[in-house]
């Protein structure tokens, strides 16, 4: 399994990175949770703590982690049940409503 | 400042605002509520391009079916984020690709085998192939599994009183043979490759060593291929070698199995090189020398 030696996303956000970085991490998180959810998986608890870094650099890898909460969904795109599981804060707004989420509840996650 | 915490926003503006102590309700209700616009606004957004603001206003849509996918935010991202220089590897991909169709030189290991083994031979494990006759050709002598005990095949070549004896040496060396053999000695050199001849004080008892790579076109275990002769000379003094004289040949090498002191091997080389050998200094007759202080020296070429 690979390593995320830089630690988590929290101390790049605390230390005010910029933009290009940004666009960067984001643009890993997003193929990362393509994988995902080519798997048929959602997340369901994205946040900077499950967000690893291989490294400092500008073009560090992003490691999407913590699959605890992870979930198939089903035929119809949605996970089976109607919990709230995440992370308030980052979770969103249809799974505050007990609604069955669907992939794109981790996509909210991101932005 | 952000109301809402994503990990973009939190990116953006530098702030965790999970931590900032919003319970749950709160959270909720302005998740549900939606982003205003007002929230992309301030010194944070300063130099940020409209495209990646909505971007991410899209991916905070209320709505689930209106943000787009992992896929085609990716892909949207992909087209704003700059062109990064290409890592220094690969770069000059001119230069690299041009220089990987040269073929590097053949890595060149010195190595000297059986010299401190507790009986001072080759591994047994060694195919040896002897023959006072034309040496067998070098695939055949990798093919070779029945492989006798050196002892049980230098003994009778040696047991002529005070007579000088050549014997043609076809070794195939895999790493695995290498890993168990003791080497004495490892020192890397730039030789160009083809064949070496050893000739040295330190292996009296060595003529010649011509080490071949295996042919390409067989497929082999081998790593390598040493093709040489052990001169098994009566114990004389080092004193009586010659220093100097070496010998080169290719592929494969024949040699004369002669009783008296004047027998000199032969090599008949392929169509490269050919050999010129000079004799060892005809050694005085004494008694047989046992065949446990035989040493072999090699240079060794691994295949990369």
């Amino acid at each position: 399994m690979e390593k995320g030696c830089a630690g988590d996303l929290v101390e790049t956000i605390v230390s005010k990175t910029t933009l290009r970085r940004v666009k960067n991490i984001l643009l890993g998180i997003l193929e990362g949770l393509a994988a995902v959810h080519d798997a048929g998986l959602v997340h369901r608890d994205l946040k900077p703590m499950n967000i690893l870094l291989s490294d400092r650099s500008n073009e560090a890898r992003v490691l999407v982690a913590d699959f605890g909460l992870a979930s198939p969904v089903g035929a119809d795109g949605k996970a089976a049940d109607t919990h709230f599981v995440g992370t308030a804060g980052y979770a969103a707004p249809e799974a505050y409503l007990r609604m069955r989420v669907t992939q794109a509840c981790d996509m909210f996650s991101v932005g | 400042m952000l109301t809402i915490s994503v990990i973009a926003l939190d990116l953006i503006g530098g702030k965790l605002s999970f931590f900032a102590g919003q319970d749950h309700a709160e959270c909720a209700r302005r998740a549900t509520r939606g982003i205003p616009a007002s929230e992309f606004e301030g010194a944070d957004w300063d130099g940020v391009d409209v495209e990646f603001v909505n971007l991410l206003r899209s991916l905070l849509h209320p709505d689930p079916y209106g943000r787009p996918t992992a896929q085609a935010a990716a892909a949207a991202l992909r087209t704003m984020v700059p062109r990064t220089a290409l890592p220094a590897v690969i770069r000059p991909l001119g230069t690299a690709t041009s220089k990987l169709r040269r073929k590097p030189p053949p890595r060149f290991v010195e190595i000297e085998i059986g010299s401190r083994s507790p009986k001072n031979s080759l591994p047994v494990e060694l195919p040896v192939s002897v023959s006072s006759s034309p040496a067998p050709a070098p695939r055949r002598a990798i093919r070779r599994k029945a492989v006798p005990a050196l002892e049980d095949v230098l003994s009778p070549a040696l047991s002529g009183t005070g007579q000088r004896t050549t014997i043609d040496l076809a070794v195939s060396v895999t790493a695995s043979t290498l890993a168990d053999a003791p080497v004495t000695s490892l020192k890397k050199t730039l030789e160009p490759p083809r064949v070496r001849a050893i000739r040295r004080k330190q292996v009296p008892r060595l003529e010649e060593v011509a080490v071949v790579p295996p042919p390409s076109d067989e497929p082999s275990s081998a790593d390598l291929l040493v093709l040489g002769k052990i001169i098994a000379l009566p114990d004389t003094d080092d004193s009586d070698l010659d220093e100097g004289s070496s010998s080169s040949c290719t592929s494969a090498m024949t040699s004369s199995s002669g009783s008296g002191t004047d027998a000199t091997p032969v090599l008949s080389s392929g169509d490269a090189s050919s050999a010129s050998s000079s004799a060892a200094q005809p050694p005085q007759p004494k008694a047989p020398a046992p065949w446990s202080r035989l040493k072999i020296a090699a240079y060794a070429v691994f295949r990369r």
